[in-house]
């Protein structure tokens, strides 16, 4: 039975077309997966279903029809009925999606209040089982705690709750597990899984990840551009791909880059024993307590020049403490970290000479960059760091030169970066860690804001520049998939150790470490045997600037 | 909550000691002597020095300084130079009448401005909000003695509800007393209440794009009702900065309003404390006015661990 179907959906905002004749059918008691790139329409489609596009210069035409209700037709007051009571939703950033000022409990409890005119007793009592339902136990997890007192993965459970506290007939995930690491993400979808079974409830889950979809759903649509281009049973959609935008999203999710494995033989960057430890306040009590955190513990390792190094691990590891102590941002408590010989302490000035050796990448594209500099600025922002040593001209000039090596234009240097793409923003990152000429970047999760086909190019380019230039990379990510596409040799980190240390193909192939087993089975992955046969066509290789 | 409000009490007490050294060194010990200063260019020496005696200069700094806080402390801060009577009964008979304005004017800004504020961003790009925006940009551009003067002449003058100006002194009745001070603290409370509703509407829009209030949507609360729930205690958290600098405002900085209107306030005595160069009221009515506002914002700190639940508990 049909309980949710989208017929001939067109949205326009100020005449541009955001979705175009969009129609999907979702079942009652299944799970329906809606998979595409950022600016498909995956989002608005959600939100049209649940009336909550922005009202002002938004045309809607088509029919949505939910439980035998047409949506369309209904007031907003009808809506808020439906909201919450019948469809419930969650959303990426469970950071930000809860309010900071009022309890879990108040949170869960105000639906049932609302629609149910629950007592507040009731209500309280009630969103005490919802929150055991999604495994807070109340003995844990008081309903008097504040959203801020939780982790990101605990917050989700909370949105969860919350969204489930009727018994909705549908509930729209809209990329839920995004924002989580692996082991988080694996367990937001199994509680997902179990409402979809337990409680009768049909699924919409919204992704750009293939193998999420692989894993949780039954029937799937792909979307581009705010088309439909392509929808059916999973398996079979899978197997098929009757339309090459599939294939495409596929080709860019399998990462298979043109990456040659190096001969290293020369040392880089040598870690040795290195402990950071750090001083938390406990903001509890009434006199000042100050506990110490470990959050690195006796690493070493070397890196090899022109070497890809993974570092894996969920957050709160000391993945990004590591990074930090290489880059010499922080005192080490313990051990020596020396590049290319010279030892990088924040403790001393650590001289120009060893500064320009090594850069960073962060993840964001879009908070990294001063909006109200030139490109030509922030590419040239590392020469401060080396006391400007050349003329304007020349520097415009290495400006130039940097932004050609990473696919731009040497005239894009007089653009704002608020005129830039996420994937270009992220080259011109990469232009600014290249243009002192570096032998080390640290890539902290680099490529993980991006879509899965910005993604593929901007690790074809980091490979490009490794084979030209012989850098190493440090490539930091939650991402099993990246690491073990583009590194040679990879690190997992649990609790501030190393857990285990190997070639990347044998770590991924035969986990030794227990932690690294789970990591590797937490990460969702399409089944071998739905791979399709047939090879892909030529074209798609052929990677253009969006 | 307990520590909070202790380590602010404790920074509370570091800003009174720190401004109190201030304001003693820069009266005290900046060249100059305070007694020839206040007696002015013609004064004879016996004079000078009979002042000096007066004023306690003679002793040791420590106890110079020791003594004038100690005095504070316990209520005692001299006796003013050119009134003749002690500081404090010249502080206190202005402190009823300023204190009581800077709270109805703050009072008069409140109800004004969240109102205004909250329905012009609910109403965000209509024309009401359009108009309401334009209003509290005149209310912020027009001087407020001019709006005073117009208060007088429509109220005072042609319809006589309210007297021009002076103050009848509490003893007469609340009432009245709260009657004359009406048009002073309306006059004070447009230019404020101007500024107050800016931030409040845009301090709302914020927040109205946070992603809980999208939340709160998706759980079925009605545009309405997520902006009272969610929306307005979160947007509370920069309007309650304002508030507090406002009411220091208010407290010492009505000066030309109470000039206006014949008003015996704080402002008006330490406008006449300086140019009768009388620096013992000067020096006395200043820590006065730093104790108010370092309280105000001590309250205004307490408030914002009521309203944001993540000052009190920690990150």
């Amino acid at each position: 039975m049909t309980l949710l179907s989208v017929q001939n959906l067109n949205v326009k905002i100020q005449d541009f077309a955001i979705l175009n004749d969009i129609s999907l059918e979702i079942p009652t008691g299944r799970s329906f997966g809606i998979v595409g790139e950022s600016g498909s329409g995956k989002s608005m489609t959600a939100l049209s279903i649940m009336g909550l596009l922005p009202t002002q210069g938004v045309r809607r035409t088509g029919r949505i029809v939910f439980s035998g209700k047409d949506l369309g037709l209904l007031t907003e007051r009808q809506m808020c009925a439906i909201r919450g009571k019948e469809i419930g939703m969650i959303f990426q950033e469970p950071m930000t999606a809860l309010n900071p000022v009022k309890t879990i409990g108040h949170q869960v409890a105000e639906t049932l209040i609302l629609h149910a005119g629950f007592s507040t007793r009731k209500a309280r009592r009630e969103a005490k089982e919802r929150l055991d339902r999604v495994e807070l136990p109340q003995s844990t997890f008081p309903l008097h705690l504040y959203p801020h007192q939780l982790s990101g993965g605990q917050r989700q459970r909370v949105c969860i709750a919350l969204a489930i506290a009727l018994r909705p007939k549908l509930l729209i995930a809209d990329e839920p597990t995004t924002a989580l690491d692996v082991s988080t993400q694996a367990q937001i979808l199994k509680l997902l899984r179990s409402l979809v079974e337990e409680e009768g409830m049909s699924l919409m889950l919204i992704t750009h990840d293939l193998a999420v979809i692989a894993d949780m759903a039954e029937e799937a649509a792909v979307m581009q551009d705010g088309h439909v281009v392509e929808h059916g049973q999973t398996e079979r959609l899978f197997r098929h791909m009757r339309h090459p935008y599939t294939k495409k999203l596929f080709a860019s999710h399998r990462l298979e880059t043109s990456r040659k494995p190096h001969q290293h033989r020369k040392a880089l960057l040598e870690v040795s024993d290195v402990r950071r430890q750090y001083k938390v306040r406990d903001n509890s009590s009434l006199w000042i307590k100050t506990a110490i955190k470990t959050a690195v513990r006796d690493i070493s390792f070397t890196l090899f020049k022109g070497e890809s190094l993974g570092l894996v691990g969920e957050s709160g590891c000391g993945k990004s403490t590591l990074a930090r102590a290489i880059l010499g941002l922080d005192s080490l408590q313990n051990g020596v970290i020396r590049l290319d010989g010279d030892v990088i302490d924040s403790q001393v000035k650590t001289g120009v000479d060893v500064r320009r050796k090594m850069q960073v990448v962060f993840q964001d594209p879009y908070g990294s960059f001063n909006p109200r500099h030139s490109v030509k600025k922030l590419v040239a922002e590392p020469f401060h760091l080396i006391g400007n040593p050349y003329p304007r001209q020349a520097r415009d000039q290495r400006v130039g030169m940097a932004l050609k090596e990473v696919g731009l234009s040497p005239s894009d240097m007089h653009k704002f970066i608020h005129e830039f793409s996420g994937g270009q923003r992220q080259r011109i990152a990469i232009a600014r860690a290249l243009v002192l000429r570096p032998e080390l970047i640290v890539l902290d999760e680099a490529v993980s804001a991006l879509d899965a086909s910005i993604r593929s190019q901007i690790l074809d380019l980091l490979n490009q520049l490794q084979d030209r230039y012989g850098l190493s990379y440090i490539f930091i990510s939650h991402d099993l998939a990246v690491v073990k596409a583009v590194t040679d040799r990879v690190l997992v980190m649990q609790n501030g150790r190393i857990v285990e240390v190997g070639k990347t193909t044998d770590v991924f192939h035969s986990p030794q470490h227990p932690y690294t087993k789970r990591l590797l089975a937490a990460s969702p992955t399409i089944p071998e045997d739905w791979v399709p046969t047939h090879d892909w066509p030529t074209e798609l290789s052929d990677h253009s600037l969006q | 909550m307990l520590r909070y409000a202790i380590t602010r009490l404790i920074s509370l007490g570091v800003s009174l000691l720190a401004a109190s050294l201030l304001i003693f060194f820069v009266i005290e010990v900046i060249p100059g002597d305070a007694a020839s200063f206040m007696l002015g260019l013609n004064a004879s020496p016996e004079t000078v020095v009979a002042l000096r005696e007066e004023l306690g200069l003679s002793g040791s700094l420590m106890r110079r300084y020791l003594d004038w806080t100690g005095g504070m402390l316990i209520g005692d801060f001299g006796v003013s130079y050119t009134y003749r009577v002690p500081v404090s009964e010249l502080v206190m008979a202005r402190i009823s009448v300023s204190l009581p304005l800077a709270l109805y004017a703050l009072i008069l800004t409140i109800t004004m401005a969240f109102p205004v504020g909250i329905f012009a961003a609910f109403n965000r790009g209509k024309l009401s909000d359009f108009s309401l925006m334009g209003v509290t940009q005149l209310g912020i551009a027009i001087p407020n003695f001019w709006f005073a003067m117009l208060l007088v002449m429509a109220f005072a003058v042609s319809l006589k509800w309210f007297s021009a100006g002076g103050f009848p002194g509490w003893e007469n009745g609340v009432l009245l007393g709260l009657k004359s001070l009406t048009l002073p603290a309306l006059a004070l409370a447009v230019t404020q209440a101007s500024i107050l509703a800016r931030v409040m509407r845009s301090s709302i829009i914020e927040t109205l794009s946070q992603d809980y209030i999208r939340t709160a949507r998706a759980k079925g609360l009605s545009r309405r009702q997520a902006t009272t729930r969610h929306a307005l205690r979160n947007a509370m958290i920069p309007v309650l900065t304002i508030i507090g600098l406002q009411f220091s405002f208010l407290l010492a900085g009505a000066i030309i309003i109470e000039n206006v209107f014949f008003l015996p306030g704080l402002g008006r005595l330490i406008f006449q404390g300086i140019t009768q160069r009388d620096l013992i009221v000067v020096e006395s009515v200043v820590m006065l006015l730093v104790f108010a506002v370092v309280l105000v914002n001590f309250v205004v700190d307490i408030a914002y661990a009521i309203t944001d639940p993540r000052l009190r508990t920690g990150r």
